[in-house]
């Protein structure tokens, strides 16, 4: 591939980069991440209505779950960026199940 | 290959991504600082020593003018075409830190089940969940103001930029400052530390989950400040970012919004189960 090409190549990614960038939701995300975090605090009261602690957990951490993935994708542009880049964080989230299960399991 | 090479780094690539050693040093201090941690102890004088000369030939370098390169290039060949090189080197720092903080929490969660007593949230646990909550918001706001801080000086907005990187700064400072203040009041007061003691011993493996999960949070914290720091000084400095040159920006904000990513995960683990 010839060094114009390239450079043309990379002018379109940039150009469509930059139209991206105009509608990235920053404060939409801002908004999500405190809302969700009053509902976090108050799941320890949940108790008081019968929620078994099991369920609370598994809220707990699927709300951390999506806030982390909001943060990933659109504060540190991991929607934005080339697909491998993406892959790069994923790897290790398997391995880190399989360590936390076995310390927690054993 | 070569030739690939050679044409996707142009001019740009000889001063920029092969243009210091100092990373290298530092990284090698970290290792053998912390190899001798376990295995000979004054290999850590030798870490220390190796960081010294690191931070001092990197600052040395940095005040003579080098800078963060223009990120419209392509970099490396292969799969990674289009991934800025820098970029994914704070990229691999991050797997790295996923699996550190991975291993304390998942230690710590394997203690918790094995412990005869841990205290439930909001009935007898000395923490403070609503302090915490506050603090959880401020570092949520920090990283909202940091991509506000990125897209100012991709803008060209100079004044967005200075002032969402200084907000960033002074959130992170806060942050950093209502754990001190936390860490005073659970040590002192609910007699709450990372070994145990005569007064709670009931509290000796939840104490010392505690601090190593929100101490290492709190240190790479504080690593963090120190970045936005150097980049509201380096933000003041005329034309030092520009629209075009500004990835140092966008990689000190990748690491600071992944410690807020892990304060999500720690906030729910250790105050609120």
């Amino acid at each position: 591939m010839s060094m114009e090409t390239q450079e043309e190549g990379m002018g379109a990614r940039l150009a469509r980069a930059a139209a991206v960038a105009v509608k990235r939701p920053y404060f939409a995300v801002f908004l999500v991440l405190g809302v969700v975090t009053l509902f976090e605090i108050n799941v320890p009261s949940f108790g008081a209505y019968g929620i078994p602690k099991a369920v609370q957990v598994m809220m707990l951490m699927a709300t951390a779950g999506a806030k982390g993935a909001l943060v990933a994708l659109y504060y540190m542009h991991l929607k934005y960026e080339p697909l491998v880049l993406r892959y790069v964080p994923l790897v290790p989230l398997g391995l880190v199940a399989i360590l936390v299960l076995t310390l927690v399991v054993k | 290959m070569a030739d690939e090479h050679a044409a996707t780094h142009g001019e740009h690539g000889a001063a920029g991504h092969h243009g210091s050693v100092w990373p290298f040093v530092l990284a090698l201090a970290g290792g053998i600082g912390f190899a001798g941690i376990i295995t000979f102890f004054p290999l850590v004088f030798v870490g220390i020593a190796l960081l010294i000369t690191g931070l001092a030939g990197w600052m040395r370098e940095d005040a003579s003018g080098v800078k963060f390169g223009e990120i419209t290039h392509p970099t490396e060949p292969g799969i990674f075409k289009f991934v800025s090189v820098r970029k994914l080197g704070m990229w691999l720092f991050i797997v790295s830190e996923i699996f550190f903080f991975s291993a304390i929490i998942g230690n710590s969660l394997a203690l918790r089940t094995r412990a005869p007593y841990w205290p439930a949230p909001g009935v007898d646990s000395p923490l403070n969940i609503p302090l915490t909550a506050v603090n959880t918001f401020i570092l949520i706001t920090s990283s909202f103001t940091m991509v506000q801080a990125l897209k100012g000086v991709e803008k060209g907005n100079l004044r967005l930029f200075r002032g969402a990187l200084l907000a960033t700064l002074l959130l992170g400072i806060t942050f950093v400052s209502i754990q001190v203040y936390e860490y005073n009041k659970l040590f002192f007061g609910e007699h709450l530390t990372p070994w145990m003691n005569t007064i709670r011993p009931e509290l000796a493996t939840f104490g010392t989950t505690f601090y190593m999960q929100t101490g290492f949070h709190g240190a790479h914290v504080t690593g963090g400040v120190f970045g936005l720091a150097y980049l509201n000084y380096k933000a003041w400095k005329k034309d030092w970012f520009t629209p075009k040159s500004h990835e140092a920006v966008e990689i000190v904000g990748l690491y600071w919004h992944f410690v807020d990513i892990v304060w999500i995960f720690l906030f729910p683990i250790v105050y609120l189960i």
